[in-house]
C-alpha cells in the first residue's frame, strides 16, 4: 500500500466537489479516486457536464469560489495538495503540474507577444535572466514544432493560427518542464487535420519527455489514440475505468457501451 | 504601420469635413461681424459695404472658404476683426494656459485613479473596496462648483494660495525657479478640483474594466500557470484593460479642455 503511494505521481481520493448556485448545493464530482504514475497517460472520457473539467480545477486549486471540495485527497508525490495555501500552490501550477485549456484562442493574452507569454511562465517559477528566458522560451516553441519561432515569438495570439496558438499554449505549459500536464480537451477547437497534428505533438513529447498525462476528453478516438488507461466519468462519478484498449473494446458500464456506440465511425483497430 | 497611415489619412479627412461645417454652420447664424455696426449713426452703408469688401464678406461662401483653407495651408488661421491681428497667437497663448492647466489634471487623475480603480477590482467586495466605492461615490455626488468653492473659501481664510488668475503682480521679476513656484501656487486650486472633478468616473471606469477582464479566460490560464496575484494584475490584466480605457482617456482630454477650459480662456477670444 505504501510502496504504491510513492509510486504514484498523484493520487486522487475519495475527491467529492459540490456548486452551490441560488442556494442549492449540487454535487458535481461524486467521491472519485484514480492515481497517475509518472509517465503514464490516464484518459478521462466523459461528456460535458460530467464533472471533467472540475477536476482539472480541483487539482490545481482553481475551483470558483462558489464550489466546495467536501471530501477527499490530493496527493502529488505524497505530498497532500488540498489546503495548500495560495502562495503554495502557486509554485505547483505550471511548475510540478500544468495545464492545457480548450480554447488556446482565449486562454492566451490579446495583448501580451506570445513569445512573451511563455517567458511569463517561466519568470513565475525561475529568477532568470531575460536573456536566458527568452532563449529557454525560443527552444520550447522549436519543440512543440511552431515553423518560423521568430515571427511567432512577436506575434499577437490574434495574428496566429488556431494551432499555432495551441502549440503555444503547450509550450506554456511544458516549459517549465512539469511532470503532469493536464489537457482539457485540448483539440476540441481546432479543425479535424490540425487536431491530428496537435495529437501527434502531444504523444510525441509525452514519450520524448516521459511526462505523464491527464487527458481529458469527450472523443474516445482521442483517448485510444494516446491513452495508455481510461477512466469514464458519468454524472461525477468514476463508472469504469482500465486499461484503454480494453475499456474501448470491450466496455462493461452500459454508459461507456453507450458513449461508444455514439461515435459516428467505428473505431480502428488499436495498435 | 499601414495602420497609422490610414488613421492619419482618416483623420486629415475628418479635419477637412469638420471645418468644412463649422464654416457653413456659422453662416447659418443671422448676421455677420459688421452687421453690428449698422446701429452706429456715424458709420455709413457705404463705409460697411466697403469693410465687408475689405474682409471679403461679400464672396460666396465657397470662396470664402478656399481662401481661409489657402492661409491654413499657409499656417495662418485666419485673421480677429475683434482684436484686428492674426488669429494664431492669440489662440496658442490661450492654448498653453489651457494646456498647463488640463493636462497635470488629466496626468494626475490618471495617476490616482488607475492604482485605486485596479486595488478595488482585485479586492472586489471586501472592506477596502467598499470604502473606497463609497469614497468615490460621495465624490461623484459633490457639484464641481461646490468643491471650487470650498476650495477657494478654504484658501480665502487660511491666506495659503492665491484666489485668482494665472501670475502674481511682479511675475516677470521673479527668477526662473519663482517664476515656477508662482505658476504652481496658482494652479493649484483648479488642477485639484479638475483632478477630483474627474476622478470618480474614471477610478469607476477602470475599476468595471478591470473587473471584466479578471473574470476572462485568459487571466484563468494565467493563473493556471502559477503567474502571482500582483504579476496578474498589472502585467496580465491591466494593459488588456488599457485598451478600452485609451479611448476613455483621450475623450476625457477632449472634455476637459472643453469643458472647462475653453470657456474661460479660449471663450473670451470668440464673444467679442
Amino acid at each position: 500500500m505504501i510502496q504504491k503511494e510513492i509510486e504514484s505521481l498523484l493520487a486522487v481520493q475519495d475527491l467529492s466537489v459540490s456548486f452551490t448556485s441560488n442556494g442549492r448545493q449540487t454535487r458535481i464530482v461524486n467521491s472519485i479516486s484514480f492515481s497517475i504514475t509518472p509517465g503514464e497517460v490516464v484518459g478521462l472520457l466523459g461528456e460535458s457536464g460530467s464533472g471533467k473539467t472540475s477536476i482539472a480545477l480541483a487539482i490545481l486549486g482553481l475551483l470558483p469560489s462558489n464550489a466546495q471540495i467536501e471530501s477527499g485527497s490530493i496527493r502529488l508525490r505524497g505530498r497532500e495538495l488540498l489546503g495548500l495555501g495560495e502562495r503554495e500552490l502557486q509554485k505547483v501550477r505550471g511548475k510540478e503540474i500544468s495545464l492545457v485549456f480548450q480554447e488556446p484562442g482565449i486562454a492566451l493574452n490579446p495583448v501580451l507577444h506570445a513569445g512573451q507569454q511563455v517567458v511569463e511562465v517561466l519568470r513565475a517559477h525561475n529568477s532568470w535572466s531575460r536573456k536566458r528566458c527568452r532563449e529557454e522560451a525560443e527552444s520550447v516553441l522549436d519543440q512543440v514544432r511552431l515553423s518560423d519561432v521568430a515571427r511567432v515569438y512577436s506575434a499577437y495570439p490574434h495574428e496566429l493560427s488556431g494551432g499555432q496558438r495551441q502549440r503555444v499554449a503547450i509550450a506554456q505549459a511544458l516549459v517549465c518542464k512539469p511532470g503532469l500536464v493536464i489537457a482539457d480537451e485540448p483539440t476540441a477547437s481546432l479543425d479535424t487535420t490540425i487536431q491530428a497534428d496537435i495529437l501527434a505533438l502531444l504523444k510525441d513529447l509525452q514519450q520524448r519527455l516521459s511526462l505523464a498525462f491527464l487527458l481529458i476528453s469527450h472523443n474516445p478516438a482521442i483517448l485510444q489514440k494516446m491513452a495508455q488507461r481510461i477512466l469514464v466519468l458519468h454524472a461525477g462519478r468514476i463508472v469504469e475505468q482500465g486499461n484503454a484498449s480494453q475499456v474501448l473494446r470491450e466496455p462493461q458500464h452500459p454508459y461507456t457501451r453507450h458513449l461508444l456506440a455514439c461515435v459516428p465511425q467505428p473505431l480502428s483497430e488499436a495498435h | 504601420m499601414s495602420f497609422f497611415l490610414r488613421r492619419i489619412v482618416h483623420g486629415a479627412f475628418l479635419l477637412v469635413g469638420v471645418s468644412i461645417l463649422s464654416f457653413a454652420m456659422i453662416e447659418l447664424a443671422p448676421g455677420d461681424f459688421f452687421a453690428e455696426m449698422r446701429l452706429n449713426p456715424q458709420l455709413s452703408a457705404e463705409t460697411l459695404a466697403g469693410l465687408r469688401q475689405q474682409y471679403g464678406l461679400d464672396q460666396p461662401l465657397p470662396v470664402r472658404y478656399l481662401h481661409w483653407a489657402k492661409s491654413v495651408a499657409r499656417g495662418e488661421f485666419g485673421f480677429s476683426f475683434a482684436y484686428n491681428t492674426p488669429v494664431a497667437p492669440l489662440l496658442w497663448s490661450r492654448a498653453r494656459n489651457t494646456l498647463l492647466l488640463t493636462a497635470p489634471a488629466v496626468l494626475f487623475a490618471w495617476l490616482i485613479a488607475v492604482p485605486i480603480g485596479v486595488g478595488s477590482a482585485a479586492r472586489q467586495g471586501k472592506w477596502d473596496d467598499r470604502i473606497a466605492s463609497g469614497g468615490i461615490t460621495a465624490l461623484l455626488a459633490i457639484p464641481e462648483l461646490l468643491l471650487a468653492l470650498g476650495f477657494l473659501l478654504i484658501s480665502l481664510r487660511t491666506g495659503y494660495l492665491p484666489t485668482g488668475g494665472m501670475i502674481s503682480v511682479g511675475f516677470s521679476e521673479l527668477s526662473w525657479w519663482g517664476k515656477f513656484k508662482d505658476v504652481t501656487a496658482h494652479l493649484a486650486i483648479p488642477v485639484t478640483v479638475l483632478t477630483l472633478g474627474s476622478l470618480p468616473i474614471l477610478v469607476r471606469h477602470v475599476r468595471a474594466t478591470m473587473l471584466e477582464v479578471l473574470q476572462s479566460p485568459f487571466i484563468n490560464a494565467a493563473r493556471a500557470h502559477g503567474i502571482s496575484p500582483r504579476r496578474l494584475l498589472f502585467r496580465h490584466a491591466l494593459p488588456a484593460a488599457l485598451n478600452p480605457l485609451i479611448w476613455w482617456k483621450s475623450s476625457l482630454v477632449g472634455r476637459a479642455w472643453d469643458r472647462c477650459c475653453l470657456r474661460p480662456f479660449w471663450g473670451a477670444t470668440f464673444t467679442w
